[in-house]
């Protein structure tokens, strides 16, 4: 299966959930949020297309410490891919950062997944303060810690 | 105060003494390059070494691990009440960082200022209840927001003090490493001294279920918050064979543990004086003379020309050694006074003393280096990072020779070099024209250059090897590009990267900003809750935290490069 993607970033980002992440930056965004720290990342047409086995491959050997954010664009548009993938690394933690709202995740993908960030990015909500999020709207949530 | 006010160090700041005393340095240190062997003037004019300090020169040492016990006033204090023993304790360090920071250039460090504390504690016999706990207390922040005010360095500068804990598991100690860490978290971010390192050992404070586990959870949440404490890894690999309770860092990276007179410890040892070898300098010089050989003919040449500049250093600090040594012990009253190295200025003659100091031999960009060398970045293959550790072996390896030669404590130091990281590339850029010194900076010691994009983790992979060599003290930083905010587990996760790769002493770094209105804090322009304009900035520089105003040139340049993670946010 492709998804497409805009880039990932290897560099180790501590503001997209707990710990030392790699970004996996997927490609698409209906939203349009005003104010979207990636407005590079809307148009689909504008990625690009990678195998989902050969990515799962490169993140395996280049995330070497398998934690890793799956953030965009608006992932959840490429639902399909997106599950290959998080099924592809049952060992990695993963937090998926998506626009929709808790209720609006599939719930088949919750179980491969450590951690959710949901909602939109609301300009006048802006917060740089606040752990993991870009709005005081946004809501960060462990799944562990929800489902234990 | 102005944008381009710029000093030495960014400790540094404007009085009527200090601009005085600074005249009368800068007159101080022509007058020494005078008086020395040219060989030695030579190469410090010309930016191929730089001697640091040097209106010290001859003049004193530069820094020392306090021995807090022998001169301290048991008999005279325990004649007191309790709270005025607890008073007392305080006082007495007051007097010796102050008194001793006037006769000495460098900092002043405590090994293990937790249990140091909780010994002075019994041996005055005050009973750990929690009125005597809580005067504890109270001093220990008075203290902390002391030596972080202090500009009684002729109003110039403050002291460089280092507290060393974390390992102390008694009811005092632990009580002591609490007060420090929460004290210092809670207060506001313009308090960013002294230099905390937080000691991680197994089975103290390393894992959850070890009695210190808490106290290590709290230093966490300071570094997110504050970049303090930094942390000295005792179970790393250049250190598990050293007593942890002996081992400790002092001012920025300072490391003193073997001892060709005596135990191996730093308690009651320092640094007598260090002097920095400029390495993109002796690699520009072999670029223009070797053009068509190989990388490893290049190598040689470049390991040969270092060989005989280190041999005109070993001879520099011989002759600085000596020079100290012809001085009086009523030159050093605070140390008469306090015995606060190993023996006691009393009864021994100087070189009693001082050889139990180290002569460090310092470097700087290793990282330009091998680039000139190999065409490529050290960390862009196994190959070239095997060139890089084969320059660090060969330098540790003439410097152990020098030690057994000489029989003095000469060590290798990966400088930070926060004057010398502007001055030599100036100066470099202005005879070769290399586009390696066009940045402003050069980067400290082995460091990965600052903006290589590299995973932290595998920046702690790469600069690890070089802890081991580097026996004089190094420091290596994982550099975030955003406030940790409560990201603790990324503070965690580098420690044990760094403990798995070798690496002895660890600093976090991010951009920290805090609104001077409303006392927020994280990264940003203006305030993102008041909109205020007014941002008080701290970044590290050399081993400590400075105001971001008050940056040398040097190391203002390296800040504008430093590339971190990106932090994008949904």
């Amino acid at each position: 299966m492709r998804i497409i993607l805009n880039s990932i970033d290897y560099r180790g980002s501590v503001v997209d959930g707990p710990g030392i992440r790699t970004v996996l930056f997927v490609q698409g965004c209906e939203l349009k949020c005003r104010g979207c720290q990636n407005p590079s990342t809307w148009d689909i047409s504008k990625g690009k297309a990678v195998d989902t086995e050969d990515l799962i491959a490169e993140l395996r050997s280049k995330a070497v410490n398998k934690r890793l954010t799956i953030s965009g664009g608006e992932p959840l548009l490429q639902y399909q891919a997106v599950m290959e993938i998080v099924r592809g690394l049952p060992d990695f933690d993963i937090a998926l950062y998506t626009g929709l709202e808790f209720e609006s995740v599939p719930k088949d993908m919750l179980g491969y997944l450590r951690y959710v960030k949901v909602g939109k990015y609301i300009e006048e909500k802006r917060s740089t303060i606040l752990p993991y999020v870009g709005s005081s709207n946004q809501r960060f949530i462990d799944l562990r810690e929800t489902h234990a | 105060m102005p944008e381009e006010t710029q000093f030495e160090n960014a400790s540094q700041r404007r009085s009527y003494m200090g601009t005085v005393f600074e005249a009368g340095a800068k007159l101080r240190r022509r007058e020494i390059l005078e008086s020395l062997d040219p060989r030695f003037s030579k190469l410090h004019d010309d930016g191929k070494i730089h001697i640091h300090n040097l209106e010290a020169y001859g003049q004193t040492y530069n820094c020392l691990m306090l021995n807090t016990v022998n001169g301290f006033p048991i008999g005279r204090l325990k004649a007191t009440s309790e709270p005025s023993r607890i008073f007392g304790v305080f006082d007495h360090f007051k007097v010796v960082i102050s008194k001793l920071a006037n006769e000495q250039s460098g900092g002043i460090g405590f090994a293990n200022f937790d249990e140091e504390m909780e010994t002075l504690f019994y041996e005055l016999g005050l009973p750990d209840s929690d009125a005597n706990l809580r005067i504890l207390r109270e001093c220990t922040e008075s203290f902390i927001d002391w030596i972080n005010g202090a500009r009684e360095r002729g109003g110039r500068t403050g002291y460089y003090v280092s507290l060393n804990l974390g390992l102390g598991t008694g009811k005092v100690a632990r009580f002591v490493t609490r007060s420090v860490l929460a004290h210092f978290k809670d207060s506001s971010m313009e308090c960013i001294k002294p230099n905390i390192i937080f000691k991680v050992k197994k089975g103290v404070n390393h894992s959850p279920g070890d009695p210190n586990f808490d106290l290590f959870c709290l230093s966490v949440e300071s570094t997110c918050k504050k970049m303090v404490p930094t942390y000295l890894l005792c179970d790393s690999r250049p250190n598990a064979n050293v007593d942890s309770h002996k081992l400790a860092i002092m001012g920025c990276r300072t490391r003193v543990v073997q001892n060709l007179f005596g135990e191996d410890t730093c308690i009651g040892r320092g640094n007598i004086a260090f002097t920095t070898i400029n390495l993109p300098r002796i690699a520009l010089e072999i670029d223009r003379t070797s053009r068509g050989k190989d990388t490893a003919e290049k190598v040689r040449m470049f390991k040969e020309e270092w060989d005989k500049t280190a041999d005109v250093v070993r001879d520099l600090l011989i002759d600085r050694y000596n020079r100290l040594l012809g001085l009086d012990p009523d030159d050093f009253p605070c140390n008469l006074r306090f015995n606060l190295w190993t023996k006691p200025f009393t009864s021994n003659s100087l070189e009693e003393i001082f050889k139990n100091g180290t002569l460090a031999i310092g470097f700087i960009g290793l990282s330009e280096a091998v680039r000139l060398l190999t065409g490529g970045e050290y960390y862009a293959s196994e190959k070239n990072h095997a060139i890089a550790l084969d320059i660090v072996r060969h330098m540790r390896r003439v410097i152990d020779g020098y030690r057994r030669d000489c029989n003095l404590n000469f060590s290798l130091l990966g400088t930070s070099a926060e004057f010398v990281s502007g001055r030599f590339p100036s100066i470099d850029y202005k005879l070769y024209g290399n586009e390696v010194s066009n940045n402003g900076f050069y980067t400290n010691s082995f460091h990965v250059r600052v903006d290589s994009g590299l995973h932290p983790i595998d920046k702690l992979r790469f600069e690890g090897p070089f802890h081991e060599l580097c026996n004089g003290g190094c420091i290596s930083y994982v550099e975030f590009g955003s406030a940790l905010l409560k990201n603790t587990e990324a503070v965690t996760e580098v420690i044990e990267a760094a403990e798995r790769y070798g690496v002895s002493y660890l600093g976090i770094n991010f951009p920290s900003d805090t609104c001077l209105k409303c006392n927020i804090t994280g990264t940003f322009d203006d305030c993102p809750n008041c909109g205020s304009h007014e941002i008080y900035r701290v970044r590290r520089v050399s081993g400590f935290l400075e105001d971001l105003r008050f940056f040398t040139a040097g190391k203002k340049a390296e800040v504008a490069h430093r590339r971190p993670n990106p932090g994008l946010a949904t």
